[in-house]
């Protein structure tokens, strides 16, 4: 497959998907208790980056 | 309204605290940035995919930038307002199921600054997040650039024909110095698949200008 | 002094009246406990008196004036059943909130709020979340936003009900160390408690306001003699037992097992007929007594009635 990846295109894209996992995995390890266990969120958070860190933001924060 | 503004700065700081001020911009700029992005690749994933003949991935237009701003509209209007609605949802409802609504309502304030409040700290997240990420598609797809082109090899002329050929508005020659050296307005995509195209060769729209050289210059 | 008086006060939730036509008065620095079993209607009306949910009818007025929404809260410190705090908050932070928005000045709020917290015991804890608190600390803490903008009128909703025995203790303190700087309202369904820390004790039953007087005036209200007779137990001596309640001098008889609870009017006669009764039929007695009933019975036949 002759797909050539665009850096300059793509590395924002990578940089603020780091930035959005990394926050989420900082917000797991600060929080107090989890929806569920700490370890399966951060499971989900890293290899489901995008997706897994805003699922976690949504359901796994206990807010109050 | 001393209180009001109280717990406006009280919605502000909960916001930050649950990391909402900073993961629900970022989620909006991931989603603005993923769509030049994906116009951009898109005939190479229909091409990866195969089902799709090889002329009409060949003819599939690369969006010019009024096309790709208005599709980022379009993901805030799906996408975003999904996102803000889940994590806005329970702002009011979770106060009073809660029960922490009953401490606040119980001073001397009433419910419509209550829920004023709550109200002004969502608009200050949406607005935040609209603004960010709105101008870094503006960045990453409108704004433009002056650029001097060096021709390795080929014709300028030829070369400015060639890259009309591909899109309606990705860019116009200002001048041509010589047959080797073109100066053109480009979008910042635009030139980021110039770039590649001088790279590999491979996209036939500009097939025929060989290889650049280019910086970009104060217009 | 009235400070608080509520007139006729009902509130309907569809085809449930959880207050009936409630009146009653509270004396300026008066301590009030609020008494009756789970679901008399003690949090309605604690919620309607701090202006969280509008009565059906009737009338709230505090120091004479009829309620309205303005001015009125901010003489109130409330404290709810479960109070539910911002957990990323910390303490420090929730009662300075609090304090705010019951318009103190930042620097008034800031004094007032170190002090208040001194004072609950959560000094210490004040710069922690308080998603890390305990429950006895977020009770503790809940008394402190209630404090803080020095209420005249401080309504506590069962205060120690969830708290272990020495949380309990610390609670129960400082409510007496509050008696002399604010009218009280608190609501319970332990009698020990009430009488510990108040003046007056309304009792409350299915939405009624079935006693309401002095503590000392109650006690000595209810204390009726009491006699305990146990014998050992066999058919014959159940049967004289139950019996037992036909005599004229007995008001009420209560069994459990080989032992008869006796309330009578006249102690005397009471006395000298059964222990005559006794040695006639040669009943086999275990234990005699001649005693007095306690505010615990008669709350316990207040609620069971």
């Amino acid at each position: 497959m002759d797909l050539n990846l665009n850096w300059g295109l793509i590395a924002p894209v990578i940089v603020l998907q780091l930035l959005l996992v990394i926050t989420a995995l900082i917000s797991l390890v600060r929080a107090e208790s989890v929806r569920g266990s700490k370890w399966i969120w951060a499971l989900i958070i890293i290899f489901g980056t995008i997706a897994g860190s805003i699922v976690y933001f949504l359901i796994g924060r206990k807010e109050a | 309204m001393r209180q009001a503004w109280l717990m406006y700065r009280k919605e502000l700081l909960g916001m930050a605290r649950s990391y909402q001020l900073l993961w629900i911009p970022v989620v909006f700029l991931l989603l603005v940035v993923m769509q030049p992005v994906t116009s951009y690749y898109l005939p190479d994933i229909l091409a990866a995919s195969g089902s799709v003949p090889e002329e009409l991935v060949a003819d599939f237009p690369i969006p010019g930038p009024a096309e790709v701003m208005a599709s980022v509209l379009g993901q805030y209007s799906t996408f975003g307002v999904f996102v803000l609605v889940i994590a806005g949802m329970k702002i009011v409802s979770g106060e009073r199921y809660g029960g922490t609504a009953a401490l606040v309502l119980v001073r001397p304030i009433s419910s419509a600054s209550f829920i004023l409040a709550k109200w002004a700290g969502q608009m200050t997240l949406l607005i935040l997040s609209f603004t960010v990420s709105y101008a870094a598609a503006w960045y990453y797809t409108v704004q433009s650039c002056t650029f001097l082109v060096f021709l390795e090899s080929g014709r300028a002329a030829e070369a400015g024909c060639c890259y009309n050929i591909g899109g309606s508005s990705r860019g116009n020659i200002l001048s041509y110095y010589n047959d080797r050296i073109v100066v053109c307005r480009l979008y910042r995509y635009c030139y980021l698949e110039l770039a590649e195209a001088s790279h590999t060769g491979y996209k036939w729209r500009i097939r025929r200008i060989h290889a650049f050289y280019f910086a970009a210059i104060n217009p | 002094m009235t400070f608080l008086r509520v007139d006729q006060l009902s509130k309907k939730f569809g085809t449930r009246t959880p207050v009936k036509e409630i009146s009653f008065e509270l004396k300026q620095g008066c301590c009030t406990a609020l008494l009756g079993p789970n679901g008399a209607g003690k949090t309605t009306t604690m919620r309607m008196i701090a202006g969280l949910i509008e009565p059906s009818s009737g009338q709230i007025s505090v120091q004479g004036q009829p309620h309205s929404s303005g001015e009125y809260r901010s003489l109130i410190g409330y404290l709810p059943q479960h109070p539910a705090f911002y957990n990323w908050m910390t303490g420090q932070e929730f009662v300075m909130y609090a304090a705010g928005l019951s318009g103190m000045s930042r620097k008034e709020a800031r004094a007032r709020t170190l002090s208040v917290l001194e004072r609950v015991g959560l000094g210490e804890a004040a710069k922690r979340r308080i998603a890390g608190y305990s429950g006895g600390m977020k009770q503790r803490l809940g008394l402190a936003q209630a404090l803080v903008h020095r209420p005249s009128l401080l309504l506590l909703d069962e205060p120690v009900a969830a708290l272990d025995p020495i949380g309990r203790r610390e609670v129960m303190n400082l409510l007496q160390s509050l008696r002399t700087e604010a009218t009280i309202l608190f609501s319970t369904h332990v009698l020990p408690d009430a009488e510990e820390v108040c003046d007056r004790i309304m009792m409350m039953r299915d939405g009624e306001i079935v006693e309401n007087g002095e503590l000392q005036e109650l006690v000595d209200k209810y204390r009726l003699p009491l006699l305990t007779v146990q014998v050992e137990w066999n058919k014959t001596t159940n049967e004289w037992l139950q019996s037992l309640k036909s005599r004229p001098f007995i008001q009420n008889v209560q069994i459990q097992g080989n032992t008869a609870l006796l309330t009578v009017n006249n102690i005397t006669e009471a006395r000298r007929n059964i222990l005559n009764e006794v040695s006639s039929r040669d009943i086999p007695l275990l234990n005699f007594q001649a005693g007095t009933t306690s505010l615990e019975d008669m709350f316990m036949k207040v609620v069971t009635a």
